[in-house]
Parts: C-alpha cells; sequence; structure tokens
C-alpha cells in the first residue's frame, strides 16, 4: 500500500465553474506529498471555496474514509477564472481520495463531478445543473456525478450519464463500480409540475381591454397600462404570459438553465412563460444583471416571458435607461475588465403607471401642478419610445363586474398562435419571430399596407403630429392587427384599430 | 424702438431692490402703492444706500448693451409705440422687454386667457379652443405662459398663429406672453419649447431685464400686465384661491370686461371662476362669446376650422359615452369581439376632431369640430 501511494500522489477531476450564464470547465487537481499535515487551495477560489476545506475534511472522515495528513495541495484550473460557490466540495473530495489511493484515478477520468457536502459527507444540491450538464456534454465528458435533486435537471441533456448521488460515500462507491447508478428520479424529466397559471377567464369588467392584450401578445409589442390604482392593472399583466404561444424547447430549456443559474428553480423543465414583476426600487445591476461577480438580473430571469414595471414613474431613470439597449437588442452585455458577457433578455415589457402621483382621479386628485408635472416628466422617461400598444385601464362599473367575464387564456391564445406563425413566416429569414422586432426599413419593406392604409396614416400623422417613431409603431401594430385577422395587406381599418391603440408622448406634453 | 435713460435706470433700480419688494409688497397691501412710488423713495427701501449709490451710478449704454446682447428690444413708457393699454395702469412698467417680434403688441385687440396651473382636461381642452378660435378670428390671445391653462392657450393660440410670424397671411393673429421674470428666460423651465415658438412667431415680454428670475411679487405684477395688455379677460377655470382672479381684479380696476367659462359646480377647479359669474362677469361658452362681447354682437362668426358633419348613429352613441366622461376601452365596450370596431370608431372620431387620444388611451370630448 504505502509504496503505491509514493507512486500516485496525484489526482485530476473535472468539474464546472458558473461564469454568468454559462459553465466553464474546471480542473481540480490534488497533490499529495510527504510533510507537516497541510491542506492548501490554490486557483482564484473565493471564500465559499476556501472554507470547502473544513467540510471536506470533515466530510471525508465522516464517511468512513481516511484524510491524509500529509501535505496536500489543489489547484484549481484554468487559474484566471474565478471560482464562486460551494459546488467544488464534491470534486474536491473525489480528488484528494483518488490522489490518496482510496480510489482508483482511472475510475475518475471522463466524469465531471460537482456537489456542496455537508459534513457528515451528505452531499448537498447546488445551482445551475442544466448548464453544467450542456457544458460536460459540450466536452464530451460523457458522464456527471451531481446531487440526486438536480439529477432530472441534467437529463434534460440527451446522450449523458447522470449520476446522481446523494451521499459521498455513495459517489466512491459508484465511481469505484461497486454499485450501480442510483435508479434514475422516477419522475420524467419533461414532465409539468409548475403551478396552475394564472388565467384570462379570472378577469371579469375589463372586456373592453382583452383585444389590447391579444394584439400584445400576438406582435410580442411592449404594453403600457395607464390607469388609478387598484383597477386591474397587476392582474391584467399577470395573465399576459398564459396568452403568449408555449414556449419552444429550445426556449424552455433556456428559461430552465437561467433560473436554475439563480437558484430559483431546479428539477424538471420550465413549462411556463416566466413573468417577473421587480419593485420600483430596483437598482439598475438588479435589473439587468450585473455586480462584482456578473448575475443576471430580473431582465434576464424574464426572458422568453414579461417583464412587468409596476408604477413606473417610481422607478430611478438610470435604472429605465439601463434597459433601454437590452429591449432593443434582446440581450444585455455587461463588459468588466477582463471580459464580456451577454445575458439573454428578449423580454415583453409590461408598464404600468397612474395618471398622478395620488391616484385619486381627476375630480378627486389633490396633487398640485408641480406633483402632476413632475409626475408627467418621470412618466416621459425613456422606455416610452419602446412601447407599442397603449390602453387605460378604468375602474369596472358594479353592473361589468357582475356581467362581463373574460374569456379563458386557451381560447384567446389559439388566435395569438395563428397570428404568430403568420409572422414568422414572413420574418424567419431575417431572424426574426415577431413583428415588434421589425425595424424602420423591414418595416417599409414588409408592412403590406395599401395605399389607402398609408393615407390613413399621413392623415393621422398631420392632425397629431406624430413622430417618426410614433408612425412607425402605428404601422407595426396594424401589421399584427392585420395577422390576427389573417389578413396579408393591412388595410386603413388596420391602421384606424392601431390608432386607438398607440402610445402618443405628444399627448403627454400637452397634457401638463 | 428704444428706451430712454431714465426709464431704463428705474428698471435696473426695481430690479435691484426686488429681494426688498416682497415684504414690502404685503406692507402696503397693493402692487400700486410699491411699484408707482417715485425713484428716491423706492432706492430708499434699501437702508445700506448701496441701491441708492448703484442708482445714481446707473449707465445706460451697458444696459442697452445687455439688452441686445439677449436679443431683446426695449420700448419705454415714453415711446409712442409703447402698448396704450398699459399706460392706464396706476404703475405702468418704465421699460417692456420684448423677446420676438415687437410688432404683435401693434395688433388689434387682445383678450388675455388665463386660469389654473393645475388645470382639469375640461379646462385644458377649453383654454386651447378659445385660443384656437380667437386667433383664428385675428384676436391676439395674452397669457403668462404657466402649466395648465396659460399654457394651453398658447398652445391653441399656436395651432392657428401664422409660421413665419406675419400677422398678414390668413388674418390670423400672433400670440402673446407674458412672463414674472426676464423675458429671455423660459419659466416654467419645462415650457422651454413653447418659449421658443412663442418667440418665434410672435412676442414674450416683461418689464424685468434681461438675465432676471423672478420673485413671488412679480406673478402678481405680471398679472396687471396681462390685464393691462389685454382689452378683455376670461379666466378658464381656478379654484377660489387661484392668482389668476387678481388678473380679473386688475381688469376689473381698469373697467375692462372680465368674463369666466363656467364649470361643474362640483368640481374644485372651477369654484373661482364660478364665483366670478355669481358676481356678474359674462358667461362664455366658447370662442364665439367671447368675441360677441369684444366687438359687439355683429362680430363675423369664427371660421370653422371644420365644416359640421352629420355622423352615424353608432358614432354618435359612442361620443355619448365619451362626453359623459366614460373615455376608456373598457367602459365604451364590453364584447371583446366588438372591439375592433370600437377601435376603429374611435379613431374616426379622432379624425374628425371630435375626439381626443390623451396620454396612456382615454378619449376627450375634442372642441375643434362642430356635430
Amino acid at each position: 500500500m504505502p509504496s503505491e501511494r509514493n507512486l500516485m500522489s496525484l489526482a485530476r477531476v473535472d468539474t464546472f465553474a458558473l461564469d454568468g450564464v454559462e459553465a466553464r470547465r474546471v480542473w481540480v487537481e490534488a497533490d499529495i506529498r510527504r510533510g507537516l499535515s497541510t491542506f492548501a487551495v490554490v486557483g482564484l477560489a473565493d471564500k465559499a471555496v476556501r472554507e470547502a476545506r473544513e467540510r471536506v475534511r470533515a466530510a471525508i472522515v465522516n464517511s468512513g474514509f481516511v484524510f491524509p495528513q500529509e501535505r496536500i495541495t489543489v489547484n484549481l484550473a484554468p487559474a484566471y477564472l474565478r471560482k464562486v460557490g460551494p459546488g467544488f466540495d464534491l470534486p474536491l473530495a473525489v480528488a484528494i481520495l483518488a490522489a490518496s489511493g482510496q480510489l482508483a484515478p482511472d475510475s475518475v477520468s471522463g466524469c465531471a463531478v460537482i456537489g456542496e457536502l455537508s459534513l457528515t459527507g451528505e452531499v448537498r444540491a447546488v445551482r445551475g445543473a442544466l448548464a453544467v450538464a450542456e457544458g460536460v456534454r459540450r466536452c464530451a465528458l460523457g458522464r456527471l456525478l451531481l446531487p440526486r435533486t438536480r439529477a432530472r435537471e441534467a437529463l434534460l441533456v440527451p446522450g449523458l450519464e447522470v449520476l446522481g448521488v446523494e451521499h459521498l460515500r455513495e459517489a466512491v462507491e459508484i465511481l469505484r463500480g461497486e454499485r450501480d447508478t442510483a435508479p434514475v428520479p422516477a419522475h420524467d424529466p419533461e414532465a409539468d409540475d409548475s403551478v396552475e397559471e394564472p388565467d384570462l377567464s379570472d378577469v371579469r369588467g375589463h372586456n373592453g381591454l382583452i383585444p389590447a392584450l391579444e394584439v400584445a401578445a400576438a406582435g410580442g409589442h411592449n404594453l403600457f397600462l395607464h390607469g388609478p390604482p387598484g383597477t386591474g392593472k397587476t392582474m391584467l399583466a399577470r395573465r399576459l404570459p398564459s396568452l403568449l404561444p408555449p414556449m419552444t424547447r429550445h426556449e424552455a430549456i433556456e428559461v430552465t438553465r437561467l433560473h436554475s443559474i439563480v437558484g430559483l428553480h431546479g428539477g424538471a423543465l420550465v413549462r411556463r412563460r416566466p413573468f417577473r414583476s421587480p419593485h420600483h426600487t430596483i437598482s439598475a445591476s438588479g435589473l439587468v444583471g450585473g455586480g462584482a461577480i456578473p448575475t443576471p438580473g430580473e431582465a434576464t430571469l424574464a426572458h422568453n416571458g414579461v417583464l412587468f414595471l409596476d408604477e413606473l414613474s417610481e422607478f430611478a431613470r438610470p435604472v429605465l435607461e439601463a434597459l433601454r439597449q437590452p429591449l432593443e437588442d434582446g440581450r444585455v452585455t455587461i463588459v468588466r475588465a477582463q471580459r464580456v458577457m451577454v445575458f439573454p433578455t428578449r423580454v415583453t415589457l409590461v408598464a404600468a403607471a397612474n395618471p398622478c402621483p395620488c391616484g385619486m382621479g381627476e375630480s378627486a386628485c389633490r396633487c398640485s401642478a408641480a406633483d402632476l408635472a413632475r409626475h408627467q416628466r418621470r412618466l416621459s422617461g425613456p422606455l416610452l419610445d419602446r412601447i407599442d400598444v397603449s390602453v387605460t385601464v378604468g375602474r369596472p362599473s358594479g353592473a361589468a363586474l357582475r356581467s362581463q367575464a373574460a374569456p379563458p387564456s386557451a381560447i384567446v391564445r389559439e388566435r395569438i398562435v395563428a397570428a404568430r406563425e403568420r409572422q414568422t413566416a414572413r420574418l424567419a429569414r431575417f431572424g426574426m419571430t415577431c413583428n415588434a422586432q421589425l425595424d424602420a426599413r423591414l418595416l417599409r419593406e414588409l408592412s403590406g399596407a395599401t395605399p389607402d392604409a398609408h393615407r390613413v396614416l399621413y392623415a393621422l400623422h398631420d392632425r397629431n403630429r406624430l413622430s417618426a417613431r410614433g408612425h412607425g409603431r402605428i404601422l407595426r401594430v396594424a401589421r399584427t392587427l392585420a395577422d390576427l385577422a389573417g389578413s396579408d395587406a393591412v388595410r386603413p381599418d388596420h391602421i384606424h384599430q392601431a390608432a386607438a391603440l398607440r402610445l402618443d408622448d405628444q399627448a403627454l406634453a400637452l397634457a401638463a | 424702438m428704444n428706451a430712454c435713460d431714465d426709464c431704463l435706470r428705474r428698471t435696473a433700480l426695481i430690479a435691484a431692490l426686488a429681494p426688498w419688494l416682497d415684504v414690502e409688497w404685503r406692507r402696503r397691501s397693493a402692487p400700486a402703492g410699491v411699484l408707482s412710488l417715485p425713484d428716491d423713495a423706492l432706492a430708499a427701501l434699501d437702508r445700506s444706500g448701496r441701491v441708492g449709490r448703484a442708482h445714481a451710478a446707473f449707465a445706460p449704454a451697458q444696459a442697452r448693451e445687455r439688452i441686445a446682447a439677449a436679443g431683446l428690444t426695449a420700448v419705454c413708457r415714453c415711446h409712442d409705440r409703447y402698448p396704450a393699454g398699459l399706460l392706464e395702469l396706476a404703475d405702468p412698467p418704465a421699460v417692456l422687454h420684448v423677446a420676438g417680434r415687437p410688432a404683435a403688441l401693434e395688433q388689434a385687440d387682445a383678450v388675455a386667457i388665463v386660469g389654473a396651473r393645475r388645470g382639469t382636461t375640461y379646462g385644458i381642452e377649453v383654454a386651447r379652443a378659445l385660443g384656437r378660435g380667437l386667433t383664428a378670428a385675428g384676436v391676439p390671445v395674452v397669457s403668462g405662459m404657466a402649466m395648465g391653462v396659460d399654457s394651453a392657450a398658447h398652445v391653441g393660440a399656436l395651432e392657428q398663429a401664422p409660421v413665419d410670424g406675419s400677422s398678414s397671411g390668413r388674418g390670423a393673429a400672433a400670440p402673446i406672453a407674458v412672463l414674472a421674470g426676464a423675458a429671455d428666460v423660459p419659466y416654467p423651465a419645462s415650457r422651454r419649447r413653447l418659449h421658443a415658438q412663442l418667440v418665434r412667431r410672435g412676442c414674450v415680454v416683461s418689464e424685468l431685464p434681461p438675465g432676471f428670475s423672478a420673485y413671488r411679487w412679480c406673478f402678481v405684477a405680471r398679472n396687471r400686465l396681462i390685464a393691462g395688455l389685454a382689452a378683455q379677460t376670461v379666466v378658464v377655470e381656478a379654484t377660489v384661491r387661484s392668482g389668476s382672479l387678481t388678473t380679473a381684479d386688475f381688469a376689473a380696476q381698469l373697467g375692462r370686461p372680465v368674463g369666466a367659462v363656467p364649470g361643474p359646480v362640483t368640481s374644485r377647479f372651477s369654484a373661482g371662476t364660478n364665483g366670478l359669474l355669481a358676481a356678474g362677469a359674462a358667461v362664455l361658452r366658447d370662442s364665439r362669446d367671447v368675441l360677441d362681447q369684444l366687438l359687439g354682437p355683429s362680430a363675423p362668426p369664427a371660421e370653422d376650422p371644420l365644416p359640421a358633419v352629420p355622423i352615424e348613429p353608432r358614432l354618435r352613441r359612442l361620443l355619448d359615452a365619451i362626453e359623459r366622461g366614460h373615455g376608456s376601452l373598457a367602459e365604451l365596450t364590453s364584447d371583446p369581439d366588438a372591439t375592433t370596431r370600437v377601435l376603429q370608431d374611435l379613431t374616426d372620431l379622432e379624425l374628425r376632431g371630435l375626439v381626443r387620444r390623451e396620454f396612456g388611451g382615454r378619449y376627450v370630448r375634442a372642441l375643434e369640430g362642430r356635430r
């Protein structure tokens, strides 16, 4: 035994570190040699990783293995990559066991290991299992040893041998081949186990507004809801995800990966489109992502879903300013001294605002002229020109509450899916999916507006002194209305309808 | 045009004393009490004598340079092109500083439109329609460029005023704004664009020198100029404590007609105007009422921007609902399948000038088109 120890005092285990929204391959190298009993971890490890020494020592001993009383050096390579979090515990333990001869070194080759250890040797869940599994497949490693609770998520990546473990001892036994892989969790990872989604049919007294939601959902248009508090703006916004077409598998995987990385979710595939509604006190980096170690923000968590900004005028201007470019590009780019990170943020924005700071409505309003002007100035902020559809949400009358119930989401969604298919057919060759993404040039080319429709548009233009942007917004929404009606041409009535849904920032300037 | 040395000196004196005047004003409880004092009495308000010495050493050439550098024209009360209406005041300003076209001050009898800074949709809409109607009829509109009703009156006037500023053209009038601070400084600052338009197509005037920023008393002092420049004063919406009521008081003191636009008795924003009406002010419903009062009942009818069009019963019903204040989409329709039709009709009404789409998407009755 001792002679063997002297020969094999070095071992290497593959693992992955989360870097933004991606997993990067990291090698854990353990070297054991004679000397004073020390345990050093090198390779740009953060505090959680350096603390891993204590957890690993206890876990090894408490699992019935021997912790070598010699000079142990662990290196995490590549050295330039910052390693964060407790996911290195398990690979560290495995590397030490392999270097000290308690595990055959070739048993760990071709197998990525990730997991946090408790002092008893229990393996605890880590974030970002899906991203790690994708990384494993990208590096052609074939096997992934990870906490059992995250095995389902890793199984979403096909062609991977997923070894879910609950204890360090179990992990070693599996690697030694003494024990079969624990049965894959009975649950199908593709199964849909998310909670019931709020449905449009819960909405009462707002039937006239359903078409506005429908247009926004069909064309991917950003939506503005204007009205006093307590009238149902949040309720309507909350139901927009249920109107959007179901996510494709690719989109669902993207969302699952992002949510798993920030620890919002772990397990099965996310099937519901996300709905995120950050409070207005949020910081710019909270909204679009950032920080010393860049992490995704709320906008990225709403990727492929709905980002709802209630009380738009209360958000700090720089925060909204930061959201402008991501809304345009569908992604956030964060530049740090060393490198650039990209987070996806393809969202439908829903913004809501009260007509005045007190929100009491015209007759009861107690706001001063200055309050009102300040409110409107803040509203006319940087995001309005990204919004195509705007409606006023009023307080429904008692009769309306009693008699009007909205149709179920599923029925409205059918029309929306059909309209999206028309758009995709038209836009796929430009790499776009919906009308909201049309830029000015493509809009001119693809709008399909009849000469009569253009005439109506110019009449509106003259009357309301529309900006060039406002002009384009009406045409875009008219295109979606035509798609909903199954028409190839944008006719004058589509322009009429779109104009009655427009967001007119000129009107804001006049109101004060 | 130019201003004489004495008048320039007096203007500089008032500007230098501005910080003292807030106190002095309250003590005498009338602007005439202060602003009509002779130069010596005014200079004595500063006990330190610093203002007095500066007054004695005043250099008119420098003042003229500053006025020219700010792009202003000065006209003093000794000049024959000084607006005659102002001379009837107890304390006509020594010098009027004009940004824009001084000729705008020499137009026909003007009408002042003033009102609440915090106007309701109704007040804003009426002020705008009045501004539009009077300007189209060749009557210049005077107001104070404040938020709310004042700005709306200017905006309405600019919709009809000649683009190049020439008062010939279609016979439309050029708008006039009177500021509490200097004429070259937009106040409130948020009305920068409106200020630029007014300067280009009409004029902005003030009694205070370039660069001066207003003290409290300046706003009341400004109101006397609005009343003085106008042959008639119209108050659109005002609470009982509104500053626009002081403009009405000044007009009444000058013996010029005062009118008010009636509003709901339940609205506190109309309490001041309804009070004026109860006290005998003329009831003014639209620009035609104003013209009748100004020029006599035989006044030429204002030109209709839009000819009367009969509207379909469906649109009529929609318009009725909007007039009752049910202007949001959910109030106008309860059937999602019928909504596209309603959306279409709303734009139809808007294109006919019968309704206006507010920010956010509520529809209100516009006063532009006739039924």
